[in-house]
C-alpha cells in the first residue's frame, strides 16, 4: 500500500508568488494538495504575534503567527524540536501565539483554517460516484518536553454546511523525544461533501498549546488508487475484494457489514472454504484464513492469526455470492493491511513474503529468465515483507450490475498445493490484462 | 489480670522477691504467639515503698521509673479512679500514668525490653514476615479525656530504632480494648514496650490494663479483606485483623462489571438468622442482598433488620463464592468497603492464583497461556453480537478493547499478544508454506497447464 510515497513537493512559493489564487482555483483537481499555503511560507512581516512572529496568509480565522526555521536569517525564534522536515522552508505555524486571548494559543478547531471547495470539477465528479478518498498528511512538533502537540482535522461539510464526517491527525511523539515527525491518513470522503474545513490547532498538556504545524498536505484521489475494494453485483450476488492500488496489499483481516441485513453469510464463499494459494484455509488453529464465528447477515468476514496474505495488484479475491440481491446497498467494507516490516525476499514473485512453489509458477510463465530460477531456488522458503499487526482500513464498494465475479471462480477448487499456486499465477495474469484493456 | 499461669507466678514472685532481673525478657523472647511480656496485668505490685499518690502500690517487673497501680476491687484500700467500673478480668490493679513527681507522659520512661533476637521470634523476624500484635485495655478518669498509649520501638542489635507503633485509648468513656498489628521490621533484636498517658486536663490519667505483646506468624491486615482465587473465580471475606470486627454491611463493586451474583453465596441466603449451622454468621439478625441479580457491577448485603450485624471472629473465613462470583480477567480492579460499627472502611482485595500474577489479556479461557484454545473462544465470537453482556464477559469473548464487540481492533490486540507468547506469526507461516519435497515436483509439473486456465481466467474481467 503506497501510503508514504504520495509526498508531494511545494506549492506555496507559487501561492506566495501569487501566481496561484487560494482555495478556489485549485479545488476541482484530485492528486494536488487543495490547501493554500500549506508550508506557511507566505507571511506579512508588517503584522506580528508574540516573539515577533509574522502573519500567516491565505488562512482563516485567526490571525496564526509563523515561528521561524531559519532564526538567524529570520530573527525570529525556533522553538521546534527536531531536524527541519524536508522542504521546511523559512516558517512554520505554532498554535502558541495568540496574543490577547484568554489562554493566548489556538486550542481548538474552527480557529485557524481553510474551507475548500471540492464541489465542482474533478473533486465534485469524484466525490459523487462515492469512490473518492482524501489523503492528509502533516508534519508536526513540539516545545522542550511541554508535551503539547499539534493537531491538522479535517471536516468534510455538505452544501448545507453540515459536517457529515472528520478525520484528523496528531502528533504522535509528543513528550522527551519530540521530533519533526510526518503524520498521515487515508480514508474515504462521505458522499454529499461540498467542502473540506482544514483546522490548525495544538492540545495543550503544559502551559499554552505548542503545537508546530508546517507542510500540510490534503489531496483528494480516486479512492482505487489508494485502497482496496468490494465488488458487489447486484445480480447475482457476487462479491470480490479488488485491489487496483498499485502495489500488493497484505491483508489478515477482513469485515463486510450490513446494518439491514443484506448479506448472505450461506452463500459466501469464504477463504477458508476456498483454500487458494497464499490464502491457506485455517484448521482452526489459527493458521491460516478462518470464519468469524459471529458471521451473519449483518456481517461476515474473516482473519489469519498467525500470518498475513498478500492481495496482488489488479488481484482479485472472489468471495461467492454473500450479497443478498435486492438487498440495501449499504454494504461497509473494511481490512486489516499489514503495514511496515522487511521488504519481501528475493524470488518472491507473487509477492506473498515467502519464497515457495507458488513463486515458481510466477517465474515459469512471466520471468522465465535463468538468472530468475536461480535466485528463486537460493531463496526457497525466505519470508519477509510487511509485518507487526495490520491497520484498518475502509475500502469503497462498487455496485456492478455484472462482470464482477460471474458466478464461476476464477480459481478451480483446490485440492492440492499445486493448484493453489497455480491459481495465483492465473489471477495475477488476468488483472493484468484487465488493466491493460481499461 | 490473675497470674495463672505457674511459671510466670513463679518468675514474677522472683523478681518481687530481687532474684531474677525485672522484664525476664530472655525466658519469653524465643516463642511464637504468646505474650512476652512480664507481669502484663499489674497484678504483681509491692507496698514495700515508694508508693505512689494515694498509696499506690509499686508495680514490678517494669524497668524505667516507677510506676505504680490503682486498685479495681479496692484492694489495700486503694482507689479505683477508672470510667467503666472494674474491668472484667483485670483483676485487682491496673497501671497509671499519673505518679509522684515527673508523670509518664512519653515512651522511653516506663517499659519493658524484650529480646527477640533469638529462638522462633528471631528466626521468623529473619524472613521479613513477622508480625507483631499489641492490644491492652484503657480507661481513663472522670471527662477530663486524658488517655493512655502503648508504645512500641523496633531496634537492631545496636539499639538503634527500625521502626516505631502506638495504639492508644479511643474511648476514655469506658474500659475498651484497642488492637494493633503489623510486620515487624526485618534486623529487629528487640523491642521496647513503653506505657504512658497524654494529658488533656491536669496530670496524665490514662489508665491501662492486660497488656499484650506477641510475636506472631499470623497474617495480620489492618481490615477485613476479600481474598479472591483467580483460578476458580471463588471469593472468601476473611478477618486477619486480630480482634474481632464488627459487620453491619458491605459491598464489593466491580467497574469492569466482573461480578455475578449468580454465583454469590450471600449472607442473607446462607448465613445470617434463617439459616442456622455452624458457618452461621449473623444468628440475631436477617441480612438483606442489595444487588441488583441481573448486573455485573456490585455485590453487596446489610443488616437492614437491626442495623447492628455481625461480629467476625479473629481468623474467621465466610466463603462468599466457592466460583465465579469473580469473572475471572486481567483487570483485577474489584473494590470492597464495609460498615463496622459507625465506620465506613475500606476493606482489603486480594488476589491469589494463576502462579501469583494476573491473567494476561487475551488469555480468554484463563488458563494461564495464550495457545488455540483461546483463538477458538476469540474466533468463535468476531462480530458476534454482545449487547446484554457486561465487559467482563464481553472480554471473555474477545472483546480486548472494551467497546463491547469483537472486531479489527480486538483482533489487533489478540495477534500481538498471541505473537509475544507465541513466536512472530511469520515463522509460523513459514512452517505452514514449506512444501513437501514430493509435492514440489508436483508442483513443476503442474506449471505446465497454466496457459490454458489463464484464458478462462480471463473471462472474468
Amino acid at each position: 500500500m503506497k501510503i508514504t510515497n504520495w509526498r508531494r513537493k511545494l506549492i506555496a512559493n507559487l501561492v506566495a508568488g501569487g501566481l496561484i489564487a487560494p482555495s478556489a482555483a485549485i479545488a476541482a483537481n484530485l492528486d494536488t494538495n487543495l490547501v493554500a499555503n500549506p508550508g506557511f511560507e507566505s507571511v506579512d512581516s508588517g503584522t506580528t504575534g508574540a516573539y515577533g512572529a509574522p502573519l500567516i496568509l491565505n488562512w482563516s480565522g485567526g490571525p496564526g503567527f509563523a515561528y521561524s526555521h531559519n532564526p538567524t536569517v529570520t530573527g525570529i525564534p525556533d522553538y521546534a524540536d527536531g531536524t527541519d522536515p524536508p522542504g521546511a522552508g523559512s516558517w512554520y505555524f505554532t498554535s502558541n501565539n495568540n496574543p490577547g486571548s484568554p489562554t493566548g494559543d489556538w486550542r481548538a478547531p474552527d480557529l485557524v483554517y481553510q474551507d475548500i471547495n471540492v464541489s465542482t470539477g474533478a473533486t465534485g465528479a469524484q466525490i459523487a460516484t462515492g469512490e473518492a478518498a482524501y489523503k492528509l498528511s502533516a508534519w508536526m512538533s513540539g516545545y522542550l518536553n511541554d508535551n503539547d502537540n499539534g493537531n491538522v482535522r479535517l471536516d468534510f461539510k455538505n452544501s448545507g454546511g453540515t459536517t457529515i464526517g472528520f478525520a484528523q491527525i496528531s502528533d504522535p511523539d509528543f513528550g522527551p523525544n519530540n521530533v519533526w515527525s510526518l503524520s498521515s491518513d487515508i480514508s474515504l470522503v462521505p458522499v454529499g461533501t461540498a467542502s473540506i474545513r482544514v483546522s490548525i490547532y495544538g492540545t495543550p498538556r503544559n502551559g499554552g498549546a505548542d503545537g508546530y504545524i508546517d507542510n500540510v498536505d490534503v489531496q483528494l484521489t480516486a479512492a482505487a488508487n489508494e485502497l482496496m475494494f468490494l465488488e458487489v453485483n447486484t445480480t447475482n450476488g457476487q462479491v470480490a475484494i479488488k485491489n487496483q492500488t498499485g502495489d500488493p496489499v497484505q491483508i489478515d483481516y477482513y469485515e463486510i457489514t450490513s446494518a439491514t441485513g443484506a448479506l448472505n453469510a450461506t452463500a459466501w464463499n469464504s477463504l477458508q472454504e476456498q483454500d487458494l494459494g497464499g490464502f491457506p484455509a485455517g484448521n482452526g488453529s489459527g493458521n491460516g484464513w478462518e470464519q468469524f464465528g459471529g458471521s451473519s447477515s449483518n456481517g461476515i468476514g474473516e482473519s489469519y492469526l498467525t500470518g498475513s496474505s498478500s492481495v496482488a495488484n489488479n488481484g482479485t479475491v472472489n468471495l461467492g455470492a454473500a450479497f443478498n440481491t435486492g438487498g440495501a446497498q449499504n454494504v461497509v467494507f473494511r481490512y486489516g493491511a499489514v503495514l511496515g516490516g522487511s521488504a519481501s525476499p528475493q524470488g518472491d514473485y507473487n509477492g506473498d513474503n515467502i519464497v515457495n512453489a507458488a513463486d515458481f509458477v510466477v517465474w515459469r510463465k512471466t520471468i522465465g529468465t535463468p538468472a530468475g530460477y536461480d535466485t528463486w531456488r537460493a531463496n526457497f522458503g525466505a519470508t519477509g515483507g510487511p509485518s507487526g499487526p495490520s491497520t484498518l482500513f475502509t475500502g469503497f464498494v462498487r455496485y456492478v450490475t455484472s462482470g464482477a465475479g460471474s458466478g464461476s471462480t476464477a480459481v478451480p477448487e483446490p485440492s492440492t498445493l499445486l493448484i493453489v499456486g497455480l491459481g495465483l499465477a492465473t489471477l495475477t495474469a488476468g488483472g493484468r490484462r484487465s488493466v491493460a484493456n481499461d | 489480670m490473675k497470674v495463672t499461669d505457674l511459671r510466670r507466678k513463679l518468675m514474677a514472685t522472683l523478681a518481687a522477691g530481687g532474684l531474677l532481673a525485672p522484664s525476664a525478657a530472655a525466658v519469653h523472647a524465643a516463642n511464637l504467639n504468646t505474650n512476652l511480656l512480664a507481669n502484663p496485668g499489674f497484678e504483681n505490685v509491692s507496698f514495700a515503698g515508694p508508693l505512689g499518690n494515694y498509696g499506690a502500690p509499686l508495680i514490678l517487673d517494669w524497668s524505667g521509673t516507677n510506676g505504680f497501680a490503682y486498685s479495681h476491687d479496692g484492694s489495700g484500700g486503694i482507689p479505683d479512679y477508672a470510667n467503666g467500673g472494674p474491668l472484667a478480668g483485670g483483676g485487682s490493679w491496673y497501671f497509671t500514668s499519673n505518679r509522684p513527681g515527673p508523670d509518664i507522659n512519653a515512651p522511653g520512661i516506663f517499659y519493658q525490653d524484650i529480646d527477640v533476637s533469638t529462638g522462633p521470634s528471631g528466626t521468623l523476624i529473619a524472613t521479613g514476615t513477622a508480625a507483631y500484635k499489641v492490644s491492652g485495655f484503657f480507661s481513663s478518669y472522670l471527662t477530663q479525656g486524658d488517655f493512655g498509649s502503648i508504645h512500641l520501638d523496633f531496634r537492631n542489635a545496636s539499639s538503634t530504632s527500625l521502626g516505631t507503633a502506638v495504639v492508644s485509648d479511643n474511648d476514655t468513656s469506658t474500659w475498651s480494648q484497642n488492637f494493633k498489628g503489623g510486620l515487624i521490621p526485618v534486623g529487629t533484636a528487640t523491642v521496647q514496650v513503653s506505657l504512658f498517658g497524654t494529658a488533656l486536663s491536669g496530670g496524665p490519667d490514662g489508665y491501662m490494663d492486660n497488656v499484650d505483646f506477641q510475636v506472631t506468624n499470623e497474617v495480620i491486615q489492618p481490615a477485613l479483606e476479600i481474598l479472591v482465587n483467580r483460578d476458580t473465580g471463588g471469593t472468601d471475606l476473611s478477618n486477619r485483623t486480630g480482634n474481632a470486627v464488627n459487620l453491619k454491611s458491605y459491598s464489593i463493586t466491580s467497574a469492569f462489571e466482573a461480578l455475578n451474583p449468580a454465583n454469590w453465596l450471600s449472607i442473607a441466603d446462607n448465613y445470617d438468622a434463617g439459616s442456622p449451622g455452624p458457618n452461621q454468621v449473623d444468628a440475631a439478625h436477617h441480612w438483606s442482598e442489595l444487588t441488583d441479580p441481573s448486573a455485573n457491577a456490585d455485590l453487596s448485603e446489610a443488616d437492614l433488620q437491626a442495623a447492628a450485624g455481625a461480629s467476625i471472629a479473629h481468623t474467621r473465613t465466610i466463603n462468599l463464592s466457592s466460583s465465579g462470583a469473580w469473572i475471572q480477567n486481567p483487570t483485577e480492579d474489584l473494590v470492597f468497603q464495609y460498615i463496622s460499627g459507625s465506620q465506613v472502611v475500606q476493606g482489603i482485595v486480594s488476589y491469589s492464583g494463576n502462579g501469583g500474577q494476573p491473567f494476561a489479556v487475551a488469555d480468554l479461557d484463563v488458563d494461564g497461556d495464550i495457545d488455540s484454545a483461546d483463538w477458538a473462544i476469540f474466533r468463535t465470537s468476531q462480530l458476534a453480537d454482545f449487547s446484554g453482556l457486561s465487559l467482563a464477559e464481553a472480554y471473555r469473548l474477545g472483546d480486548l478493547t472494551r467497546d463491547r464487540v469483537n472486531n479489527h481492533s480486538d483482533f489487533v490486540v489478540f495477534k500481538t499478544a498471541y505473537d509475544s507468547a507465541n513466536g512472530a506469526g511469520a515463522f509460523a507461516a513459514m512452517l505452514a508454506g514449506v512444501p513437501e519435497p514430493s509435492t514440489l515436483l508436483f508442483v513443476l509439473t503442474a506449471g505446465l497447464f497454466a496457459v490454458p486456465l489463464r484464458q478462462r481466467a480471463s473471462l472474468r474481467d
